[in-house]
């Protein structure tokens, strides 16, 4: 009841921010990338250390781009801290996660898999999602939103979290392939052929996942239509490792293992 | 004092990339002081600093004869323009001369092959020609002023890194010409690397009594019928409220003994401000004209950067690109520099806002906040000592 009160203040506060061009005269910004399961994050770094925590300031939003527009989906808040120092407590004890690392590091599938939810110790930026306006069939303070590549896509959310491995095969037919394909260069550290597989293994998902996308619209994707998914991740990996050369593969391992 | 609404029409006027340069030849600026002495020759450009806070800009250097020095100058006002009672000068006495700084462009041979891989890192320590040497290395804002070009703003006061990067404010003095138009030209005059992500023109309506300026969440305000403070005391006790009363030429700057007391934990010198609040109002509308006294600059440039040599690259490229590492410097800088403002209740002062300082590389602004009164209707301004208007 508490994190529901907390929700509809942040709803209330930046109800103004749903037109983005008024989020850019407050003074926000985009930092980072276009992430399948968040958006884009806008950072207003005055309010980031400000030194306080107030649910009608967040100095994150997040927007994704929907039906062609540019749409509040969620805010995050996030914490300058010093070594020491702990965030507040919020309702329900929602656990905050930390980030220390460069923005690119912290971006990436393999800091996120590895290192996200980092030590509270040290300096560093302690930081909650709060999906205000797109509810998160995970929970409304979980990361990830895995609801917004089936919205993205042009589907209804699922009413049930449909997982990481169904969002990441849905985002693919809604720009996510060019973030796996950044993702998976960059942890493979493929040049060449290896680049080229990468590529096609990626492209060969993102038609099936169309495929999928394409058979589903305009009914609500049921749990059997869900289970379909993941065999469409297993198939590129299983065709990332038929192609790949030993060094890549050996490298994109802690990702296949997510 | 007007509590002011205000309505923003906003219109988008360029977004630009300027794509990364690389150099092959690091060329760089050498700053000197000029010794005050008859018979001194400098071919090169001088800047001489006056008493009073204006510049005089020499393109092409001075001579001192007795107690005279001669040249083809360029005077500029506090606020870095060029004065409007006569801004070309060809003798000042030497008696008005706080100091001066003669620059002069070299290669280094050394520094080329350096500089050459830095520059293809994207990096923007690249060249800095002479003219940005004298006011700064940012892209500047000049309005077109009768034909004669007008320095408006430099932009990129909060950009010393992509991570804490923030919108950036200014007011502008030009006006629209008959038609409506209003023509900018915004510069890269020391042939730097830099990336615009965005630039815009705010518009503001507001009655005629009124102006505007950006507020210290860098938002536009209108405010009118301004009124001085009824008395401002240093922290030395000097009272200061005829130095604070006129926008004149007339220059608050700390006094000596403060200065001299700065130390690592305690290097503030602040101002207590004492207003007459006008009966029925209940909040308050400060406004600063401010000059950066440029410790930032001095700090990024000359203490963090210069030191750590080639290595300074990385630190712009990637420590101030780590979260950990920028929320350590930010929290350190935030609690110690700019301009914080405690409000004077129940005989103790609590902070009520902080203007965050003018980044690194902020020359000139006018400042406006909000403030809740209290009933003995005092204020505190506090930030490191140093020279302010």
């Amino acid at each position: 009841m508490a994190a529901a009160r907390f929700v509809a203040r942040v709803r209330a506060a930046t109800a103004r921010c749903r037109e983005r061009d008024r989020a850019v005269l407050d003074g926000y910004r985009p930092i980072g990338g276009d992430f399948p399961g968040m958006g884009e994050h806008w950072i207003d770094v005055r309010t980031l250390f400000s030194g306080t925590f107030t649910p009608e300031q967040p100095p994150i939003l997040e927007y994704a781009t929907i039906d062609g527009r540019p749409a509040l989906i969620g805010v995050a808040y996030a914490l300058p801290l010093l070594p020491g120092e702990m965030p507040p407590a919020l309702p329900g004890n929602v656990a905050w996660h930390s980030h220390i690392g460069t923005v690119e590091d912290e971006s990436d599938l393999l800091s996120q898999a590895m290192e996200s939810h980092g030590s509270m110790r040290g300096a560093r930026l302690a930081m909650i999602h709060v999906w205000a306006w797109l509810p998160n069939p995970a929970g409304t303070f979980d990361a990830d939103n895995w609801a917004l590549p089936f919205v993205r896509a042009g589907l209804a959310p699922p009413a049930t979290d449909p997982g990481s491995v169904a969002g990441r095969v849905v985002s693919l037919a809604s720009g996510g392939d060019a973030f796996y394909e950044r993702a998976f260069l960059s942890v493979a550290g493929a040049t060449g052929s290896d680049s080229v597989a990468v590529h096609r293994a990626l492209a060969t998902a993102r038609i099936s996942a169309a495929a999928w996308v394409a058979r589903n619209r305009g009914a609500d994707a049921d749990h059997q239509a869900l289970e379909e998914l993941p065999r469409v991740w297993a198939v590129m990996w299983e065709t990332l490792d038929a192609s790949l050369g030993s060094g890549a593969r050996t490298r994109l391992l802690p990702l296949r293992n997510r | 004092m007007r509590i002011p609404l205000f309505i923003v029409r906003r219109a988008l006027l360029a977004t630009a990339i300027i794509a990364a340069a690389t150099a092959c030849i690091f060329r760089g600026v050498k700053v000197a002081p000029v010794a005050h002495t008859s018979g001194t020759t400098v071919l090169s450009a001088v800047k001489v600093h006056l008493q009073d806070g204006e510049t005089v800009v020499f393109a092409h250097g001075i001579r001192i004869d007795g107690d005279t020095v001669h040249g083809a100058g360029r005077r500029y006002g506090l606020t870095d323009s060029l004065v409007s009672n006569g801004s070309d000068i060809a003798a000042i006495p030497l008696d008005s001369v706080a100091a001066m700084e003669s620059f002069t462009n070299y290669v280094s041979g050394t520094e080329t092959a350096i500089m050459t891989t830095l520059a293809v890192g994207g990096t923007v320590l690249g060249t800095v020609a002479l003219f940005k040497a004298l006011f700064g290395s940012c892209p500047t804002i000049y309005s077109d002023s009768a034909g004669v070009p007008a320095l408006e703003a430099e932009g990129f006061s909060y950009s010393i890194s992509p991570l804490i990067e923030r919108r950036d404010v200014h007011r502008l003095r030009a006006q629209p010409d008959r038609a409506g138009t209003l023509s900018l030209d915004v510069r890269n005059e020391a042939l730097e690397t830099h990336y615009i992500n965005q630039l815009e023109l705010l518009g503001v309506t507001h009655a005629q009594d009124e102006f505007v300026l950006p507020d210290a969440e860098e938002r536009p305000l209108a405010v009118g019928a301004i009124v001085p403070v009824a008395r401002a005391v240093d922290r030395a006790g000097h009272d200061v409220t005829s130095v604070l009363a006129e926008n004149d030429s007339l220059v608050f700057r700390s006094d000596p003994k403060t200065v001299a007391g700065v130390t690592a934990t305690d290097f503030d010198d602040w101002i207590d401000l004492s207003i007459l609040v006008p009966p029925g109002r209940d909040s308050v509308v400060l406004v600063f004209r401010l000059r950066n006294s440029l410790l930032n600059t001095v700090l990024l440039y000359d203490e963090m950067l210069r030191p750590q040599g080639a290595r300074a690259v990385d630190f712009e490229g990637r420590d101030l690109n780590t979260i950990a590492d920028m929320v350590t410097l930010g929290r350190w800088y935030g609690s110690r520099m700019g301009l914080h403002v405690p409000v004077r209740q129940g005989g103790e002062w609590h902070e009520a806002v902080d203007v965050p300082d003018a980044g690194p590389n902020r020359q000139t602004r006018a400042r406006a906040n909000r403030e809740p009164l209290r009933h003995d209707g005092r204020l505190r301004k506090r930030a490191p000592a140093g020279r302010r208007a």
